[in-house]
């Protein structure tokens, strides 16, 4: 199979080897800044260290870009939303499709923010194992556990959550292509008769997906899993000098933009 | 006329670091009525190549041809090239089984009593009785049999080509047995030609007339049985694991005697095997 939206890539980079609990502050940190960051100057700066991050990471920048495929439609939209109708010094167009210069700089801001903060995200996913993450959000969240918070059970779900989703994907691209083979094509006929062919997918997709957790449920009960019971970790998460190092220049880099 | 593949590569990602070449400059026909091994180990490319032949996926480079045309469209042209995935059971999404094999004549715009002929054919096919089974719930059934409606659902669109990717995994002896006796009537009927997968091949052996082997996306093999021995030779040198009775033989031929002239019918060798057995016995 190809590569999957939003999958682990297994590289040796400085990025990789980072503590998978400063990627995730990176992140959150970047994110915030990508959104607050004034124009043009602020956006730029942001833009700059996401670059030099994805650069590091060793992750041809491509990769990102193709992730970023199924949002473009999206992120066009809004910022065509944003071109034409933010008020402001008229330049071209006739009403109600007004185009102002508040309204470029609006459009071409927002662009660079969805597109920065969707790059960012899949620069942690792209270096960070689930797994991983799960950990350092367990790790970083551990105060909430004391006021009673089920986050490790939280955490399992979404572990386990993000593990299903490139399995759903396979498994949707093995059905349809099954499917396609006796004949359903769902890309020609009118609207209903598609959406009888996508029957054919959806209902062998779910009942596979009720069958596969119910398998791992009883395969994690088998290994002696227990919802709310203690746990320890094989490996012990460590922050190096790398990691501090990071943190802090991310940190002092946010606050002198914002 | 043949399926004709020429010169096909494929990868999953064309360029950057993350290419995955799978196939490389595949080149072969399959003929009217051959059924053919498609071997080889784990990764070489054997479910990636049946989706090629079977218009489900683009070559990057080089064409596959169904009667001297490119093909281009899934199931070749009027659905003549069947596939039928691993596990095609878990494919079943119709209430009952008429339904389910009439799922993709109905797509080719078969209905009324053309139809229900093309789908009672399929059935008497893979030897399910259509009074007994013709109503009967997808989910009551057991799982050899929802493995012949499957194969059912691919032979009601008459294709003249089946690709199948390890028709018996899954399944307990007797319905294996079922599966078997199903794919050699459909040869023998329609002189459908088939290429199979199977990582465990013994039971299938009977069948092959012809060995098609894969390794690193690269075809290194391409031969017609002689003898259980040679067969044994050619896909030892391929890193195949041998299914049990050409393991057998080529032991025997190691510790001396003549095994050349058996074929790769395992019933022939376990019988040959005995006689010689007994001959020994008598001897003494």
């Amino acid at each position: 199979m190809g590569l999957r939206m939003g999958q682990y890539l297994p590289l040796d980079s400085p990025i990789h080897r980072l503590d998978p609990r400063t990627k995730l502050l990176v992140t959150i940190l970047l994110g915030l800044a990508c959104f607050k960051a004034p124009y043009p100057w602020g956006i730029i700066m942001v833009v700059s260290i996401i670059l030099i991050l994805v650069t590091a990471s060793r992750v041809p920048l491509y990769h990102y870009l193709q992730d970023l495929r199924p949002f473009a439609l999206i992120i066009l939209i809004t910022a065509a939303i944003q071109l034409f109708l933010t008020p402001g010094d008229y330049l071209i167009g006739y009403p109600p499709l007004i185009i102002t210069q508040q309204g470029i700089a609006a459009a071409i801001a927002l662009l660079i923010r969805i597109t920065g903060i969707l790059i960012l995200a899949r620069w942690l996913t792209a270096t960070t194992r689930p797994v991983e993450l799960s950990n350092s959000l367990e790790t970083l969240l551990h105060p909430l556990k004391r006021i009673g918070f089920p986050l490790h059970e939280l955490l399992m779900i979404m572990t386990l959550s993000l593990s299903f989703i490139p399995l759903l994907g396979e498994e949707t691209v093995r059905i349809q292509r099954a499917q396609a083979a006796r004949g359903a094509n769902l890309h020609t006929g009118n609207l209903l008769s598609r959406m009888k062919r996508i029957i054919a997918i959806i209902v062998p997709l779910l009942r596979g997906a009720m069958q596969r957790a119910a398998y791992l449920a009883e395969a994690m009960e088998n290994r002696g899993y227990e919802a709310g019971g203690h746990r320890t970790h094989l490996y012990q998460q460590k922050m190096a000098i790398s990691d501090y190092g990071l943190c802090t220049a991310v940190v002092a880099a946010v606050i002198l933009i914002l | 006329m043949p399926i004709t593949l020429e010169q096909v590569s494929f990868s999953w990602q064309p360029e950057g670091v993350f290419q995955n070449q799978v196939l490389n400059n595949i080149s072969f026909s399959l003929h009217e009525g051959e059924i053919a091994a498609l071997l080889g180990p784990e990764g070489a490319g054997k479910t990636t190549l049946l989706q090629i032949m079977a218009g489900l996926l683009k070559p990057e480079r080089g064409r596959v041809k169904l009667d001297g045309r490119t093909i281009k469209h899934p199931g070749g042209y009027d659905g003549q090239i069947g596939m039928l995935f691993q596990f095609p059971e878990q494919q079943i999404f119709e209430l009952n089984i008429y339904n389910e094999i009439a799922f993709g004549p109905k797509n080719q715009g078969l209905t009324g009593k053309k139809l229900q002929t093309v789908v009672y054919q399929a059935m008497h096919s893979v030897n399910l009785k259509p009074e007994e089974f013709l109503e009967r719930h997808t989910d009551n059934i057991s799982s050899g049999e929802k493995r012949r409606v499957a194969i059912a659902g691919v032979l009601a669109m008459q294709p003249r080509y089946l690709l199948l990717d390890e028709p018996l995994v899954g399944l307990d002896y007797e319905a294996a047995t079922a599966v078997i006796e199903c794919l050699h009537n459909i040869n023998q009927q329609h002189n459908i030609a088939m290429v199979i997968v199977a990582h465990k091949p013994d039971r299938l052996l009977p069948l092959f007339n012809r060995y098609l082997i894969l390794k690193s996306g690269q075809l290194i093999n391409d031969f017609s049985p002689q003898s259980a021995l040679s067969t044994a030779q050619i896909l030892q040198q391929a890193d195949i694991d041998l299914p049990v009775s050409l393991d057998l033989i080529q032991h025997l031929a190691e510790a001396g005697g003549e095994w050349s002239e058996i074929t790769t019918d395992p019933d022939e060798i376990y019988r040959q095997i005995a006689a010689r057995i007994r001959n020994k016995k008598g001897e003494k």
